[in-house]
């Protein structure tokens, strides 16, 4: 009853604010939307979570309804102002799943992980490329072009519907404090299959604007790709390295510091053409793989400082669905999500065969290819910028599928994790509720 | 192997050498074009300015490179085009770098159309284009600089460096905070350009949480129930008290200002001023301090404590009647009389300490409670600011109410405020060296004035209290007072506030004496101190000697300065 009616309050204080000067720009706008959010969104958690549902679909659901396209309690500017909470939030979820991935002991698991990407996720980009290709004439811009052209720019989006999220398994996983064989493949499936697609998509639309263009730089590309994957890893031992030297030395404080060295990453990066995500999750490895520092601390320091960043990164995620807008696009976004997901399970199938591989994995690791969020809004915001000319309905098309993931693939996931009976295998107290 | 406030000490070091690096490699001109490159603060502003500066394929990289590197909540803003704002890579879980992957597929046409009504509003080309590179290396040097300002305010408040800062004898806030505001007077010179005043603009959503958040611990310290055991007479003294300083600081700093040409009696901001000097000559804080959440009177402390813990309440007032009665000019929004401000300001910290109150009951782990805390100071002092109202006043309010019903939750509110007030203290600090101008001679005279009116004020008041409820309070209680005591933190913080919407900008004047008159009252202080209140001196055996904590564990038996120090226990 406490979270509904604070809701309310909530609401109804934001309401009266916003009424004061509806178009105008205010100082006070940027924390304001900070606290709204965060608030909405860990209030509607609880309270979804009362009916069984993710605490991550409240905090979607939350700023779907407080966000611009709904309530519009919540305006673009403010979203706007607020990006930054989404690059650290970036940062600090790699560096989590960096810390928690012991080489050693997923071994095991790295050839189910390889052969899984490789069916599964390549081979979903190339079946929604040629989904694509076929629903041509339910999509208008795409049917308007020439075959070859069309392909090009169906091979980009179809790299870019296939982007999953480390963000949302790693909330997932935190959430349901789930552990064991399962866990682990997915995690590191989803880092592995994250990387894929950003590569595969610097490649993909480098060449498909080429083509479209008529002038390819393939080699400007492939220099621009490595070094953005090969600088990000580089940077991110030398991340590592001040980090376990912090923990070993200092000690104290060390969520607080490391939330600060992403905060860097995600602005520092981004000037020198590098990925923060790639960076974080190198340092998390090297720290929980090479160096001496004890990693738990690092972990537990995370634990209480970072729920207030998950909870305003994924209600912002909610606050850009235009649920409504999107309503034109049923017919060929739902033939996509069935497709995508159907590519999934068929690739991992095929790439679980074999007696060496756990039941489990063979029968659930596909769903946590499934769930979508910021990679996709940040290919489909790339796909939109690349091709002027019709990129506004293909950015509709990209989000209107990874909407409609974001909405149901964590619930989808949070079963399986369940089903799995590695939920609450994670020793510790409950994790922060995201 | 380093200790580990060595090491602490060693980083804060490292990262000063960062902040002069930038700033020397900026004044070497270590960049091609620095000498023709607007300020730096210009250049980030990518909405209104940098874009039309970079024109052709120039702008395209250089768009998504500012809409990404949004530092805080807006210190380089992509502007305010949602398609702009929208581009930014760092909204997107994939990292920033995800959208330059394929560089070549960014039109530099689209990305211009994206700027919008920046570009369009964007006057003729007058100083060179500055090239890609050139804003990276701008960028980069904000960002490095800013994070070595965040992260000095971080260490500044380690526990280390404050029992150094013991050791040292320079143990308040203000006084161990000057190299601070020393910081912040030098990094805000051109020649280094990190805190130029449109970075120190675009800082506000973090100031204003700082407000909030100070406001909420000083509210939250005000238990009601602790008055009702003070001796009666005490309410009188406190007013007394305060308002001689209050009315002497004011007279004389506003006066001194009005005969130097300093002000002009008929605009509203004298009077703004004179309030708000007022205010922060009131306030004192004790010769130790180690921050409002840890300083809550109770019985058997000394009477200066109280007084120190209750004279907060004019800066807090002074404020409400500053932002109530000084409305920023050409604000939008309700068109209401300075009193119905004054209701709305009320009505919104009752509101917010209600919300609070039901929604602390409801988180179950402590990353849960932290993120209630913070939300909650977030909505406050958003609200506030949203409706150019002061923050430290609405959060104030709420954190009295919080406090004041019961609530089992206080300990645990307690110790996560105290975790970063003096973080935010020194990061004030930072921001009024910012916005200090040093050379400027005329203030100065002021200063000393200031320091000796505030002596004045208090022995009037001192005496005006002991004629009348004298005989009402236990012995020493009004008569063994002390006339010189250090200025209260949160008079730094009273002047950054003006810096954001409640008030409107600070005078140069008002800054210069605040912040003069803090450092010179401080000096004082160390040479009134009496001898027991003078901290040990560092020596080889001062690790035998008692520590500070240990002294304070001794019974206090009348006014003295051993103040706040069982604070680790938390409040009661």
């Amino acid at each position: 009853m406490i979270p509904l009616l604070v809701l309310l309050a909530l609401a109804g204080l934001m309401e009266a604010a916003r009424s004061f000067a509806p178009e105008a720009l205010h100082a006070g706008g940027t924390e304001l939307a900070f606290g709204f959010l965060l608030l909405t969104a860990y209030f509607t958690g609880k309270l979804v979570s009362r009916v069984g549902l993710p605490k991550l679909t409240g905090y979607i659901a939350s700023g779907i309804i407080v966000g611009p396209y709904v309530l519009a309690l919540v305006d673009k500017h403010m979203t706007g102002q607020l990006k930054l909470v989404s690059g650290i939030t970036t940062a600090i979820l790699a560096l989590n799943a960096g810390a928690e991935l012991n080489l050693r002991k997923i071994r095991p698991l790295l050839g189910t992980v390889r052969r899984i990407s490789v069916f599964a996720v390549f081979g979903t980009m190339l079946m929604l490329t040629a989904t694509l290709i076929a629903l041509r004439p339910l999509v208008p811009f795409l049917a308007a072009m020439p075959l070859g052209h069309a392909a090009a720019v169906a091979l980009t989006m179809g790299v870019a519907l296939s982007a999953q999220s480390p963000a949302v398994v790693m909330a997932m996983i935190g959430e349901t404090r789930a552990d064991g064989v399962l866990t682990k493949t997915i995690l590191a499936l989803v880092i592995v299959a994250d990387l894929a697609v950003i590569i595969t998509f610097g490649v993909a639309s480098s060449l498909a604007t080429a083509i479209i263009g008529g002038n390819v730089d393939v080699k400007a590309a492939i220099g621009g790709i490595a070094w953005e994957v090969f600088g990000s890893m580089g940077v991110g031992v030398f991340v590592g390295v001040i980090l376990g030297r912090f923990i070993l030395h200092v000690g104290q404080g060390v969520g607080l510091f490391a939330i600060m060295l992403c905060f860097v990453l995600a602005e520092v990066g981004n000037a020198v053409h590098l990925d923060s995500l790639v960076i974080a999750l190198t340092a998390g490895l090297w720290l929980e793989n090479v160096s001496k520092a004890d990693t738990h601390k690092l972990l537990d320091g995370f634990e209480a400082a970072s729920l207030p960043v998950y909870l305003v990164f994924f209600a912002l995620a909610g606050a850009k669905l235009d649920l409504v807008a999107l309503s034109a696009l049923v017919v060929p976004v739902l033939v996509i999500v069935v497709v995508r997901a159907s590519s999934f399970y068929a690739g991992s199938r095929i790439g679980t065969r074999g007696p060496e591989v756990d039941p489990l994995v063979r029968r659930l690791a596909w769903i946590g290819l499934v769930p979508q969020a910021g990679l996709a809004l940040a290919l489909a915001e790339l796909v939109r910028r690349a091709f002027p000319a019709f990129g506004d309905a293909a950015f509709a098309l990209v989000i209107g599928v990874v909407a409609t993931n974001e909405l149901t693939a964590p619930i989808a996931l949070r079963i399986a994790l369940l089903k799995s009976g590695e939920a609450g295998k994670r020793p510790g107290p409950a994790t922060s509720g995201h | 192997m380093l200790g580990r406030a060595p090491l602490a000490i060693a980083v804060a070091v490292a990262l000063a050498l960062i902040v002069a690096a930038t700033g020397w490699a900026r004044a070497q001109g270590s960049d091609a074009d620095a000498a023709g490159l607007p300020p730096p603060a210009i250049a980030l502003d990518a909405g209104t300015a940098a874009v039309a500066e970079l024109p052709g394929d120039a702008a395209a990289p250089a768009l998504l490179d500012a809409g990404a590197a949004m530092i805080a909540p807006a210190l380089i803003d992509a502007g305010p085009t949602p398609a702009l704002i929208d581009a930014s890579p760092a909204t997107l879980d994939a990292g920033p770098a995800t959208l330059d992957a394929g560089p070549a597929l960014v039109d530099a046409g689209a990305a211009t159309l994206d700027a919008g009504p920046a570009a369009a509003a964007a006057p003729p080309a007058a100083q060179p284009p500055a090239k890609p590179h050139d804003r990276t290396g701008v960028v980069l040097r904000l960002v490095l600089g800013l994070t070595a300002v965040f992260a000095l305010a971080y260490l500044g408040g380690h526990k280390k460096v404050v029992a150094l800062e013991r050791r040292l004898g320079i143990s308040g806030v203000i006084a161990a905070g000057f190299p601070f505001v020393a910081l912040g007077v030098i990094i805000r010179q051109p020649a280094i350009g990190i805190l130029t005043g449109d970075v120190l603009d675009r800082m506000e959503p973090i100031l204003h949480f700082g407000l909030g958040w100070l406001g909420f611990i000083i509210g939250a310290q005000l238990d009601v129930r602790l008055l009702d055991r003070v001796p009666r007479g005490t309410g009188y003294l406190v007013v007394v008290e305060a308002l001689g300083p209050f009315a002497a600081v004011a007279a004389t700093a506003a006066g001194l200002a009005l005969a130097l040409g300093l002000a002009d009696w008929r605009q509203p901001e004298f009077w703004r001023d004179a309030i708000v000097i007022g205010a922060a000559g009131a306030m004192t804080a004790p010769r130790r301090f180690r921050g409002f959440a840890a300083g809550a009177w109770r019985e058997g402390k000394s009477v200066d404590h109280l007084l120190s813990q209750l004279d907060e309440i004019v800066g807090v007032i002074g404020l409400l009647f500053v932002a109530a009665y000084f409305r920023p000019a050409g604000a939008a929004g309700w068109a209401l009389p300075g009193t119905g401000w004054l209701f709305v300001a009320i009505g919104l910290g009752v509101a917010v300490g209600v919300l609070i109150f039901a929604m602390v009951r409801v988180p179950q782990s402590e990353g849960e409670f932290l993120a209630v805390v913070l939300g909650s100071v977030a909505l406050g002092a958003g609200l506030a600011g949203y409706l150019y109202l002061s923050p430290i006043v609405v959060c104030f309010i709420a954190g009295a109410l919080v406090v004041n019903f019961p609530c089992d939750q206080r300990d645990a509110i307690f110790r996560i405020l105290n975790h970063l007030e003096r973080p935010i203290h020194l990061l004030f600090l930072i921001v009024a060296g910012a916005t200090w101008d040093v050379t400027a001679s005329k203030p100065w005279v002021i200063v000393p004035a200031f320091v000796v009116a505030r002596v004045i004020g208090k022995w009037i008041g001192v005496l005006t209290a002991r004629s009348t409820v004298g005989a009402l309070l236990p012995p020493g209680y009004a008569d063994q007072r002390v006339l010189v005591s250090p200025l209260s933190p949160l008079a730094i913080a009273l002047v950054v506030s003006l810096q954001g919407s409640a008030g409107g900008i600070p005078s140069a004047w008002l800054v210069t004496v605040v912040i003069g008159g803090a450092i010179m009252t401080e000096v004082a202080v160390q040479l009134t101190a009496p001898p027991t209140a003078r901290p040990p001196t560092a020596s080889p055996i001062a690790d035998a000697t008692p520590t500070v904590d240990e002294l304070d564990d001794e019974p206090a038996t009348g006014p003295t300065y051993r103040d706040e120090l069982d604070d680790d226990r938390g409040p009661t």
